[in-house]
């Protein structure tokens, strides 16, 4: 027991100093200061920027940076799915894989394009090696610093800046974050050994005399920004949880810590874009604190382990179903909680495995989508969140809510709202027209609370761009691939568009000075009243699915049936 | 000539003078009266105007469709299902009235209010003056701006207007409740300015009518109170946003609710989700939020100012600079001769002679005070004061006197003027001068020299005496963030040594009108909200900059006009108190906002657990309620119920503090926020345990 | 090119003027012709309804679960009219 406490605490230790350095880093970047990769980077930025055409002195509005990141994902969104359809004629296919069908194409080129990676398919046995590193791979970098790249393009409306250029964003996202962390990453990784090749699969002979076929490929580079930038589709159909992709604790650390570096450096990003190191703290230690309570709550469910199972024993044992070994109930229940909280999506084991416990922590995080949350928007989501709290409690002290100055009025409001509403939209819709029709469409595998839990939990994966599946569910039909399309773009695009012009409409406005009227948003009253407010519209929306998903499902187990 | 449109006539002596401050409005009837009306606005196009209401009106119709027919969507489990569902249909029927009856109340006592100023206003027969001179009675509603109209003594003035010729006393006490008449004539900036509803006791005036019918400012204040032509305040409309989204997100949660719940067979009856749809949205708030409003407004009016919308009470809350005029708002508006300070070897006794030949003309209080005190020290007229001339004061020459029979000048007025008087005379300065300008200014009163032709006999010492009070006043505005700015004609020495003792913050001496618009440009700039105070048409321009122009009733028309709120009993420190109404109104919107919200958490608790009993979470019934029926209707009547209990709350305001933000935040996260989580809790409970023990379900 | 009017060619007169009946009506009183096509807009939900629940219910109460959708439908979009526009609420 106390090792794997020590595991979680080990990992979460190592991640204060790390995300505080990193985001430092990613403040100098995108402030344009000088960095010790200047020398390498900035000729070839310049060559990039030429080639494409990129006036990188001009500033874009919060319209021309949407419609450059819709622009621009569109045309990334084609190419990929041309890839897919055509991959029997493109090179590096050396069990000649057949292309798959429209609607799984349809659905895996727009779940890449949106940094989501949901997977309903088996890589290994679907995409050639050429699709597994130009389209896949090329996507796991542009999704995720097109994701950067607003994130950073809001940090900079919201503290009065212009919101910069998608395009150079975009590429400073990719050589001076993305990049230089991956070649690192990807070579620890290697040396771990996760394998790194273009052969094609071994076919040996077991033990027993079986002949077996051992799937492999460039599995270290591509493992590494799938980790990093919150992307998740995974190399083997297994994911993470295959010794190729994650062979030891180690690498698990190393993933782990991955996963999260970039999401929770942001908030020290934003601080020092603010100039507020103050306030980055109590975010960094509100979110943190979320972070820390789910985990304890995921871990102890699964230390706990089965009470029907344990019954059966006659001790308590953890619960280790769909769990790889080698990481246990700690390191799984600790990668759970990461990867559902930053919308990375990558799994090391069986989330449909996880006690309800588990299974309420991972959803709640998808739920609320800031548990440090996905690759630049998850911060961004922080910042709705606060603003919605400036809002409520700054008319309380009796003035037009401020936030850094900046008044909140009805433009800031509705555009915040629309950010708020998408998620419930595009969860509970799917999921109740999905429900209504459990034989024809669901595909349940595991009827009862369970089912709910399931089918909520894809659709919720796909509103949140996490990506990780509960499994256990017949996902590869055409209304799933296609209905999760649908939750897919409305849950990535349309929260993009109205964050970019909030951001628009914030850097516009004159800034009030502040007085002692004015209410300070880094106090601890404050980041207090927002955690509460964070809570209540979360649990507020999702309460009932909640309560007849995991919560009935965890009362069912208790009393033994 | 008839207006076919006019309200019946009343006498124009209404009940004057009750109201002031404490408006004895005819409350006799209001709550009969809101109690009709708040049945009348059930009318659908008056509720789909507030959306939390109109879908609580909608699910009404339905549960009462269900109350007929329990079994209309298909069949539902359970006994009694008729009156359970009747009895849903009555609860909600009776919130929406509720919340009509909230808006009923604010808008009875702001007609109240109006009715009292409208008994001003009547259709009277007013004497427009033709171009050609002769005079035609007409109705006082087809006077237009720029008519021109005769009154006499005994009748009341038709119209606003500015004085063109005459002089005559008005009785104003119908809108400022002052008794005593006032002096009014024309081309004076402060007399020249009538307001209609007003009667004149003595003399005649013919008066140039400055605003149509209809948009003179009794009835725009009458129009306000009303709430009739009450368009909503950007922070309203901003929370209306907010209160659409809540009530969006729980319509999605309750709709989707079925199919996901049918499929783990525990189904939910349609008259159950509407109560749980109806529990969740904001029904508190959404309920409340017009009334308080209207009752902002209608706070604003029992201050006797009038305020030209909503907007301005609203951005009143917001001002963090406050840009005040010295004289009238932070001294009592009349400065005193205190003493007389000879220099270059005058005794006292020539200096009283001077000064009170250099005042013999001066009507202005500051005058006369020189002339009692002279007097006092046995100086006499020693000269025909028909043959002398007076010499008015102006912005200008910063002087006033007398020129004498025998051709000798005395003048008295500001230090340097007068030394450049004094110079231009060919006279020396004397030695002795600058000392004592210097300590009548440190004693924080205004100097002014005194000279005959090219000699200056000495300095009177004008004492400022400052409002007993005010800088307690100063000190909360503080502690609330506005900053306060001090303007004033004085030197800077007397200046700093009055804000000192007065605690303003920053201060402008020897300020000149253009220094108003320029200080308010410059606070605006930094993106400050300013207010400021004015009378004078100099003001006006000034008045027009400021986010929040309060005019004083005795002020010009122009700067009435140019002001967005008319304090009736012009009395500048009343824009403090406009600064507290701001907040207040904010402040009780934020609160029950969060009040509302809050509140949800208990209901969820009260009613999700017992729903899905089936789906074995019982366990989550933490208030152990008696059953379904119980907990869903005492859900739902504390729902109803917590609107007229908040009534008096959203009418009165959330009571203000002169605390920092961060205090008042703290003070009432505690009471409305973390009330709000545990006071459902206790209501529900002791709803249902009543309801369990009558055995209604 | 001669156009060719459906209305006039194809199909019988009567609906032509029903139709026209329709349109000047909603001019003059919209509301109820409103109600007159959402419920024939039910006439196509109320059978998918009747189909995805099985036996469970009856016509009729398909009918008015068709007629509840809608509402529920009608009244989001009212919600999200008065998010958009405020001001006019």
């Amino acid at each position: 027991m106390w090792q794997g406490f020590f595991q979680i605490t080990l990992t979460i230790l190592i991640l204060v100093p790390l995300v505080h350095f990193l985001g430092r880093y990613m403040a100098r970047v995108f402030l344009g200061d000088k960095t010790f990769l200047d020398p390498i980077m900035v000729p070839l930025e310049r060559t990039i920027y030429l080639l494409g055409d990129v006036r990188y002195k001009d500033d874009m509005t919060g319209w021309q940076y949407a419609r450059s990141v819709l622009l621009s994902n569109l045309v990334m969104g084609i190419l990929v799915y041309l890839i897919f359809v055509l991959q029997l004629i493109l090179p590096l296919n050396p069990t000649s894989l057949n292309p798959p069908s429209w609607d799984l194409a349809l659905h895996t080129a727009i779940s890449f394009v949106t940094n989501t990676n949901q997977q309903h398919y088996s890589g290994e046995t679907t995409f050639s090696y050429f699709t597994q590193i130009a389209a896949l791979g090329f996507l796991m970098f542009t999704s995720s610093a097109t994701g950067l790249a607003v994130g950073i393009a809001f940090i900079r409306g919201l503290t009065g800046k212009l919101l910069g250029n998608f395009y150079v964003d975009l590429t400073l996202s990719i050589t001076r974050i993305l990049l230089p962390l991956s070649i690192v990453g990807g070579l620890i990784l290697i040396f771990l050994g996760v394998p790194e090749t273009l052969a094609s699969p071994e076919t040996v002979t077991t033990l027993e005399g079986a002949k077996q076929v051992i799937a492999r490929g460039p599995v270290a580079h591509f493992e590494f920004i799938k980790q990093l930038g919150e992307n998740g589709g995974g190399f083997f159909g297994i994911n993470s949880a295959h010794p190729f992709e994650n062979p030891n604790s180690a690498s698990n650390l190393i993933e782990t810590l991955a996963m999260v570096c970039i999401p929770a450096a942001l908030i020290f990003t934003y601080a020092i874009f603010a100039n507020n190191l103050k306030q980055g703290w109590l975010l960094f230690g509100m979110v943190f604190i979320f972070y820390v309570v789910l985990i304890a709550i995921a871990a102890v469910g699964e230390f706990q382990g089965n009470p029907l199972v344990n019954n059966i024993l006659g001790e308590q044992q953890p619960n280790l179903e769909g769990k790889e070994v080698r990481f246990g109930w700690a390191q799984t229940a600790l990668w759970a909680i990461t990867t559902t909280g930053t919308m990375c999506g990558a799994v090391n084991g069986m989330h449909d495995s996880l006690m309800p416990p588990g299974g309420f922590s991972t959803l709640f995080n998808m739920f609320l989508q800031m548990v440090w949350g996905g690759q630049g928007t998850g911060t961004a989501y922080l910042f709705v969140y606060l603003i919605l709290s400036v809002f409520v409690t700054g008319l309380m002290v009796g003035r037009t809510p401020e936030f850094l100055g900046r008044k909140v009025e009805k433009r800031e409001i509705v555009l915040a709202s629309v950010i708020l509403l998408v998620h419930p939209i595009a969860v509970l819709i799917p999921s109740a027209i999905t429900l209504a029709f459990p034989e024809t469409l669901a595909g349940i595998s595991n009827p009862g609370f369970h089912g709910i839990s399931q089918v909520v939990y894809e659709y919720t994966s796909a509103a949140a761009n996490n990506g990780s599946g509960f499994e256990g569910l017949g996902d590869g039909t055409m209304w799933w691939n296609l209905s999760a399309c649908i939750s897919l773009l409305a849950g990535r695009y349309l929260p993009i568009i109205a964050l970019l012009l909030l951001a628009d409409s914030m850097a516009h406005k004159q800034p009030v000075p502040e007085t002692t009227g004015t209410l300070r948003t880094d106090t601890v009253l404050f980041t207090g009243v927002t955690a509460g407010i964070i809570l209540i519209l979360g649990a507020l929306t999702f309460f009932p699915v909640l309560a007849l998903g995991p919560i009935a499902e965890a009362f069912q187990f208790a009393t033994g049936h | 000539m008839t207006n076919p449109t006019s309200k019946p006539r009343r006498t124009p002596q209404g009940r004057r003078d009750s109201r002031r401050h404490t408006p004895k409005v005819d409350t006799k009837g209001l709550y009969q009266r809101a109690v009709r009306e708040s049945f009348v606005k059930l009318d659908p196009r008056v509720q789909v105007k507030n959306p939390v209401m109109f879908i609580v009106w909608v699910g009404t119709i339905i549960t009462a469709l269900l109350a007929i027919d329990p079994y209309l969507f298909g069949a539902v489990p359970g006994e009694n299902l008729r009156l359970f569902n009747a009895l849903i249909a009555v609860i909600l029927f009776f919130t929406v009235v509720f919340a009509n009856f909230a808006e009923a109340v604010a808008q009875g006592r702001g007609k109240a209010q109006a009715d009292a100023l409208r008994s001003t206003k009547s259709d009277t027969i007013a004497k427009k003056l033709l171009p050609d001179g002769s005079i035609q009675e007409v109705s006082s509603t087809t006077l237009r701006r720029g008519d021109q109209i005769k009154v006499v003594a005994g009748d009341v003035i038709p119209a606003d207007g500015e004085v063109i010729a005459g002089v005559a006393s008005v009785d104003e006490s119908a809108i400022t409740g002052e008794s005593a008449p006032v002096l009014k004539e024309p081309g004076s900036d402060i007399a020249s300015s009538v307001t209609g509803g007003t009667k004149i006791i003595s003399d005649e005036l013919t008066i140039r009518v400055t605003a149509d019918p209809g948009k003179g400012f009794i009835d725009r204040m009458i129009a306000l109170v009303e709430g009739a032509e009450r368009s909503k305040t950007p922070n309203e409309i901003a929370l209306t946003v907010l209160l659409a989204v809540l009530t969006q997100v729980f319509l999605i949660v309750v709709a989707t609710l079925p199919t996901i719940a049918s499929y783990v067979n525990s189904s939910v009856s349609v008259a159950i989700l509407i109560a749980l749809l109806v529990a969740l949205i904001p029904t508190t708030i959404g309920g409340l939020l017009s009334a308080i409003g209207i009752a902002g407004m209608d706070r604003v009016a029992q201050f006797n100012v009038v305020a030209t919308s909503g907007r301005a009470v609203e951005a009143c809350g917001d001002i963090s600079t406050l840009v005040l005029d010295k004289t009238g708002t932070i001294t009592l508006g009349n400065r005193l001769a205190e003493e007389f300070i000879p220099v270059n070897n005058h005794s006292i006794e020539e200096v009283a002679q001077v000064a009170l030949a250099a005042s013999v003309f001066d009507e202005t209080p500051e005058g006369k005070s020189i002339v009692r005190l002279a007097e006092k020290l046995g100086a006499t007229v020693d000269f025909d004061r028909s043959k002398a001339e007076g010499i008015e004061f102006s912005a200008k020459t910063r002087m006033s006197g007398t020129n004498l029979p025998d051709g000798g000048e005395v003048r008295k007025g500001a230090v340097d003027s007068v030394k450049g008087f004094v110079r231009s005379r060919g006279g020396q300065l004397a030695p002795d001068l600058d000392q004592a300008y210097e300590r009548v200014s440190r004693l924080g009163g205004t100097p002014l020299a005194v000279c005959q032709d090219n000699d200056i006999y000495g300095i009177i010492y004008l004492k400022d005496i400052i409002k007993p009070g005010i800088r307690d006043r100063f000190d909360q505005l503080r502690r609330m963030g506005v900053r306060t700015v001090m303007l004033t004609g004085d030197n800077r020495i007397t200046a700093s040594v009055i804000a000192q003792e007065a605690g303003v913050d920053d201060f402008i001496a020897e300020a000149t009108p253009e220094d108003k618009i320029a200080v308010i440009q410059r606070e605006q700039a930094e993106g400050k909200l300013v207010a400021m105070t004015g009378d004078g048409t100099n003001d006006a321009p000034a008045l027009a900059q400021a986010n929040v122009g309060v005019a004083m009733n005795s002020g010009t028309q122009a700067a009435k006009e140019a002001a967005n709120m008319v304090d009736l009993d012009s009395d500048p420190t009343k824009l403090i108190d406009l600064v507290t109404i701001g907040k207040q109104l904010l402040i009780t919107r934020g609160a029950l906002t969060t009040f509302s919200v809050a509140n949800d958490i208990a209901k969820y608790f009260a009613i999700i657990p017992v729903i899905f009993a089936s789906a074995g979470i019982q366990s989550l019934n933490i208030m152990g309620l008696a059953s379904t029926k119980s907990a869903v209707l005492s859900a739902l009547i504390y729902n109803a119920l917590i609107i007229p209990a908040l009534i008096p709350l959203a009418l009165t305001g959330v009571k203000f503090r002169p605390l920092t933000a961060n205090q008042l935040l703290q003070r009432n996260i505690l009471i409305y926020g973390l009330g709000g989580v545990i006071a459902p809790f206790i209501a529900i409970k002791v709803i249902d345990v009543l309801i369990a023990s009558v055995g209604l379900a | 090119m001669k156009r060719i009017d459906l209305f006039d060619e194809f199909l019988p007169r009567d609906f032509k003027e029903g139709v026209e009946l329709l349109k000047a009506q909603w001019r003059r009183r919209p509301l109820p012709i409103q109600l007159f096509l959402l419920m024939c807009l039910n006439l196509i939900i109320a059978p998918a309804v009747y189909a995805a629940a099985g036996t469970e219910i009856d016509r009729r109460s398909a009918w008015a679960l068709g007629m509840l959708g809608l509402l529920t439908l009608g009244l989001s979009i009212y919600v999200f009219v008065v998010i958009f526009q405020p001001e006019h609420f």
